[in-house]
């Protein structure tokens, strides 16, 4: 897939899109979208980066759904701020690099990757583990994180 | 009755002098003729003083001086001879039929100070009556006022002793009512009203009496009546009261017995009902716990996860502003621009050597462009949210994790009590009936408590209706017993009220009758009295006995009919008034034709003459009065005729 120098949307795959409907059904771990009602597509888009980030494995969107999951009107500061510093976090040399960062296109691609691996994993909840179950272990992941963050410590 | 003699002693200007009026069979006429101021009104006044303690006829002259009643000859004359108090004394002797009536009054005055002073409380009036053999009476007080008003009544006093110099006002309105009454006393009429009164007052008393012995029988009949009939109502309703009340206890004790064992099952079922919703209300809340605590992770999830390269991106700002490496305002591309073109972008004018270098040390010291610049300035704030978000995960989690603790313990609890009242509700096979059985027992216990309480208060009122009945029993018997006692006293009532109506037509009958005799002899004397003998109709009296005079063209015309003849209507009254009434009384005129004269004075002293063989009559007249056409009726028929003059311009004697 081509890297637009000036994208306009977040993409996400046409598999993603596929589980993003069963989600809509099911409502799993609350991210039905529901019309605009419930939880946005860029909060979606940014908790499937986060899992995905996580694993530090991004991967590459190979069919992507054409139109997108987030146009950029509607991509919220919180997931832009997060994509920007994502991207800024992995600069060989951040502090010399800085202007990469006016390559929006790349920004947005390494996001997408991370998203499109976090979707993966989400599918792979949605599958095997109930919301309650995730969200339990995902408390104890946190509190992990946390721990090794040193957050309270900082 | 007719005056025999006066004896005037100290009163005004008579020092002392006698007027004997004996008495003639055909008639009974006395002239007593004297000037003006010599004391023929005083004469009257001395009567009225004497009768009634009273002076009417005082001259505007004696009022205003004040003087004394005292003779003021007798007075000084009293002094001289060194006399402390002198006594004023008139006496009338009079005469009816048999009896011999002797009128004195006497009062005395202080005359050692410089003013003679009256000594009124020492007044004194006595009434002495004898009969042709003696039996002298004497009378005080009001034993002697009575005998007045037997013969010479104070009220109608007018009718006998009046000044011919006001004749002419003798009808005029003020008068309306006394003229009446003064006829209703003269004609004794007011007997038989004071009859009438005492009639009433009588029947007043013994209505008094009765409707204190006699109680309302009907009255208390129909208080009883309406008292057994609450009695009834109250029973009705006590027995009423009572089979409700045996009916729910019958009730409650049967229902009793079938939920024996089985009691509380109601009460379990609402307890399995409030816990059940109470479990919903709990799931509910841990539903919506569950949402926030996804929101929640999600939140946390990436604000950890990004934790580290927001906590990196923002050092990284912090060192580039620190080290101002952040282009504020002019942008590093077209710093470059100018140097590539040699021209300023700003103002189009070719760079100087010096200018570009100046350029391109700028540009050395912007790291990054503006656009970089700009892009790292809008991520900034929510970066640095995502780092202080991330501080207060542990406390939210906490905070989070025990509501849901404790959500969930409670729906647990919840589960299991459902559980166990679920085990006993499920014993019971038949839920329904239980249910209808202790619905009815608890409505028949809240209905038994209310009709104890209505009960009690149907008792109380029955209580006090029974007394109320016992009380108006005891009444009424009481009533009847009394009734036969009052039986008389209504018979005297009635036969009281029957007699004082007939009382008052007769009283009616006979006002009417002298009011048509009257307005018939008025009428008389007035043609008698009058020269014009075809100006008038007749006289008519109003039920007042007001006076009308109809002239012969039908018309009323006492309003403009002169002085004189107004006197004559007057003079013709009080003849027919005392005919009429058959009060045997003597007539006293002073000056009676000062407002008469000519053809009527002669008219006057006809009638007078032919009056006075049947009444005796007392006149006064000045000597230009007693003109000589009267002059030559009246001495022929005058029984006595005296001339007073005044001696020494104060004492009045006998010519």
């Amino acid at each position: 897939m081509e890297v637009s120098k000036n994208p306009d949307r977040l993409n996400y795959s046409t598999k993603a899109k596929q589980l993003l409907d069963k989600v809509e059904e099911s409502n799993y771990f609350g991210l039905a979208n529901r019309g605009g009602a419930g939880v946005s597509r860029s909060e979606i888009f940014l908790f499937a980066m986060a899992i995905g980030a996580e694993s530090k494995s991004p991967t590459v969107i190979k069919n992507p759904y054409a139109g997108g999951l987030v146009l950029e009107k509607s991509i919220d500061s919180k997931t832009k701020a997060v994509m920007y510093a994502q991207y800024i976090s992995q600069l060989a040399d951040p502090e010399n690099e800085l202007d990469e960062i006016s390559k929006k296109g790349e920004v947005y691609k390494l996001a997408e990757q991370y998203a499109n691996t976090g979707f993966e994993c989400i599918e792979e909840y949605l599958d095997k583990k109930t919301p309650e179950t995730l969200l339990f272990e995902l408390f104890v992941e946190l509190d992990e994180q946390y721990k090794e963050l040193n957050i309270d410590k900082a | 009755m007719r005056i025999l003699s006066i004896d005037i002693r100290n009163y005004r200007q008579y020092q002392s002098l006698s007027f004997m009026f004996p008495e003639s069979k055909n008639s009974d006429i006395h002239i007593i003729i004297a000037q003006n101021g010599v004391g023929k009104t005083n004469l009257l006044n001395a009567i009225t003083w004497c009768l009634y303690s009273k002076e009417p006829h005082l001259g505007d002259e004696d009022k205003n001086r004040g003087l004394p009643k005292l003779n003021l000859t007798a007075m000084d004359m009293a002094r001289a001879e060194g006399k402390d108090t002198v006594m004023v004394e008139v006496e009338i002797r009079a005469q009816d039929d048999n009896q011999h009536l002797t009128y004195k009054r006497s009062l005395p005055f202080r005359i050692n100070g410089p003013e003679p002073f009256e000594e009124a409380a020492k007044e004194k009036f006595t009434v002495t009556t004898a009969t042709a053999v003696g039996d002298p009476k004497v009378y005080e007080g009001e034993e002697a006022k009575n005998y007045v008003n037997k013969y010479m009544p104070e009220k109608v006093r007018e009718y006998f002793y009046f000044d011919g110099e006001q004749l002419n006002n003798y009808f005029v309105s003020a008068r309306k009512g006394k003229v009446r009454d003064a006829i209703f006393n003269i004609s004794q009429v007011d007997v038989l009203h004071r009859i009438y009164e005492r009639i009433g007052e009588i029947i007043k008393d013994k209505q008094r009496e009765a409707g204190a012995k006699t109680p309302d029988i009907a009255k208390i009949t129909n208080e009883l009546s309406d008292v057994e009939t609450q009695l009834l109502s109250i029973e009705t309703k006590i027995e009423d009261l009572e089979d409700q009340i045996a009916k729910s206890e019958r009730i409650i004790k049967e229902n009793t017995e079938y939920l024996q064992g089985e009691d509380n099952f109601p009460e379990l079922e609402k307890e399995y009902q409030e816990l059940k919703a109470k479990q919903t209300n709990l799931t509910n809340e841990i539903k919506e716990l569950m949402a926030s605590m996804y929101t929640f992770v999600r939140e946390m999830k990436l604000t950890l996860v990004f934790y580290e390269a927001a906590k990196k991106t923002l050092a990284i700002i912090a060192m580039k502003e620190s080290e101002n490496a952040l282009p504020p305002n002019i942008d590093k591309e077209m710093l470059q621009k100018a140097l590539k073109e040699h021209t300023c972008t700003v103002c189009n004018q070719s760079l100087s050597a010096d200018g570009e270098e100046f350029i391109k040390k700028l540009i050395e010291s912007f790291q990054v462009s503006s656009k970089t610049s700009n892009l790292l300035m809008s991520i900034r704030s929510e970066l640095e949210r995502i780092v202080r978000t991330a501080l207060s995960y542990p406390e939210e989690k906490k905070r989070m994790k025990d509501k849901y603790k404790y959500l969930t313990d409670q729906l647990s609890e919840v589960g299991v009590n459902l559980d166990n009242i679920d085990k006993r509700i499920n014993r019971v096979s038949n839920k329904e009936e239980l249910r209808l059985k202790h619905n009815e027992r608890e409505e028949h216990e809240e209905l038994k408590k209310q009709n104890i309480e209505k009960l009690g208060v149907a008792k109380d009122q029955l209580k006090k209706a029974e007394d109320r009945k016992t009380k108006l029993t005891t009444d009424l018997n009481k009533a009847l017993a009394k009734d036969m006692e009052c039986a008389k006293l209504r018979q005297l009532i009635d036969f009281a009220t029957n007699g004082r109506n007939i009382i008052a037509e007769v009283e009616t009958d006979m006002m009417d009758e002298v009011r048509s005799k009257m307005e018939e002899r008025t009428t008389y004397y007035f043609n008698e009295l009058i020269w014009k003998k075809n100006t008038y109709d007749r006289i008519k009296l109003d039920k007042d006995f007001q006076l009308d005079l109809i002239h012969k063209d039908g018309y009323s015309c006492v309003g403009t009919t002169s002085a004189a003849e107004r006197a004559l209507l007057a003079l013709s009254f009080t003849l027919a008034l005392h005919e009429v009434s058959g009060f045997n009384s003597l007539l006293f005129i002073d000056t009676p034709v000062a407002r008469v004269s000519d053809l009527n004075r002669i008219n006057f002293a006809n009638v007078l003459c032919e009056v006075s063989k049947n009444k005796q009559l007392i006149m006064t007249f000045t000597p230009d009065e007693y003109s000589p056409e009267i002059k030559k009726i009246f001495d022929q028929a005058a029984k006595t005729k005296v001339e007073l003059a005044l001696h020494d311009e104060k004492i009045t004697v006998l010519k």
